[in-house]
């Protein structure tokens, strides 16, 4: 496996050489090396899952779970990106956790408390476009959980992610027309959920 | 020209389906409204990509404790992958599986019914008299419409199972069994 991985995959990019080479140390039993792709990627890999389960807590398990299922499935990596990997095994993570959910409702998506917002890195620091922006990602949050698990899923792997439909048709399971009829299904609940709060949206 | 009045009948979706890189449809420019919603739908779809996500609560580090604890056997990969968000076939499958089941077992239990039922109608004589009365009824010469066969002794033969309620049963069993899994690998992720 690891010759294969050798063999094959030469990566030009740094980062995926990095990767890979973490990858490899992992699969030697390394957790620090683990980790160190824990370190990397747990930001975006949290931001994605929690727009497609909004419950911080909820989220961070899921995420957590991905990792401990990446650990014991190094075997199953056949090179390419370590991101892309990550990111498919968060998604199925995520959709388990939607799907647990419906079985054993909890609290339904909570409220998220005004300083967990997180701006992106290098953003402006002007206050009152901090205010704007960061009302205008609580409005849309608290939309999103209005709209299906699957609508939403379909809707950051699409929009946020950069899937295309193909992609998404096959990481969710279902047709391209299903995955299609799903996005723009959800994109006109949430036009219609935020109607009264457009104005934060426009301009 | 602008087209306000049939604003109901325009195709909603169909201006979703253009932020997909789909035609956009003539309305959005002949139809305010609609217009109006294709601008909204746009600024959603940005809004989304720039939108900031929440804080992650806590480091997601794993500790050398947890991935001991968390080595799997094979059983628990199996038990895992039924009902994964990977796994989209077990549950049509053994939903398929139990109907035809209980559809086999029914047929075969409707089968017997009429068969018994055939075989007591026709059992009545022209003069009302039943079978079970007449004195040749061991004799198999003059009982050509039973089922069951009977030998030239006068004993009946014991029919084996019906192949029909054998897979029938099998494929009930069989789709409940993956149903039960299921239910046991979605338990265990809840409790996780």
């Amino acid at each position: 496996m690891e010759e294969d991985l050798r063999s094959t995959t030469v990566p030009d990019d740094p980062v995926q050489r990095r990767d890979l080479i973490l990858i490899e140390r992992s699969r030697e039993g390394d957790l620090d090396a683990f980790n160190d792709l824990v370190t990397l990627y747990q930001d975006a890999l949290f931001a994605l899952v929690v727009r497609m389960v909004p419950d911080r807590d909820q989220a961070a398990d899921a995420v957590q779970e991905a990792f401990f299922s990446a650990f014991r499935n190094l075997a199953s990596f056949r090179g390419g990106s370590v991101k892309s990997w990550l990111n498919r095994i968060c998604v199925n993570a995520a959709m388990d956790t939607q799907r647990a959910r419906k079985r054993r409702p909890v609290q339904p998506y909570p409220e998220l408390d005004d300083e967990s917002w997180q701006p992106k890195a290098g953003e402006d620091v002007d206050p009152e476009r901090i205010a704007v922006h960061a009302e205008r990602s609580r409005v849309l949050a608290a939309a999103m959980a209005h709209i299906t698990d699957d609508q939403r899923t379909a809707i950051v792997l699409y929009d946020v992610e950069g899937y295309d439909y193909a992609e998404i048709a096959e990481m969710t399971g279902v047709s391209l027309g299903t995955v299609k009829s799903r996005i723009h299904r959800g994109r006109l609940s949430l036009r219609d959920i935020l109607a009264d709060r457009m104005e934060l949206f426009r301009g | 020209m602008v087209d306000v009045a049939s604003h109901g009948r325009h195709d909603r979706f169909a201006i979703a389906a253009a932020l997909g890189g789909g035609a956009v449809p003539s309305t959005v420019r002949t139809c305010p409204s609609c217009g109006a919603l294709h601008r909204d739908l746009l600024s959603i779809q940005v809004a989304i990509r720039h939108a900031w996500t929440p804080r992650r609560p806590r480091d997601l580090r794993l500790r050398r404790g947890d991935t001991a604890a968390g080595h799997q056997t094979a059983w628990q990969r199996l038990l895992g992958a039924f009902g994964s968000a990977r796994d989209s076939i077990t549950r049509p499958l053994s939903i398929g599986l139990m109907s035809l089941g209980i559809a086999g077992l029914v047929l075969a239990n409707l089968t017997v019914g009429f068969g018994a039922s055939a075989a007591s109608g026709f059992g009545l004589g022209a003069g009302g008299a039943s079978i079970a009365a007449s004195p040749e009824v061991g004799d198999p010469a003059s009982a050509p419409y039973l089922a069951t066969p009977v030998d030239p002794s006068g004993n009946v033969a014991t029919p084996g199972p019906d192949p029909l309620v054998i897979v029938s049963g099998a494929s009930l069993v069989v789709g409940g069994t993956m149903l039960g899994l299921r239910r046991i690998a979605a338990r265990r992720r809840a409790v996780r």
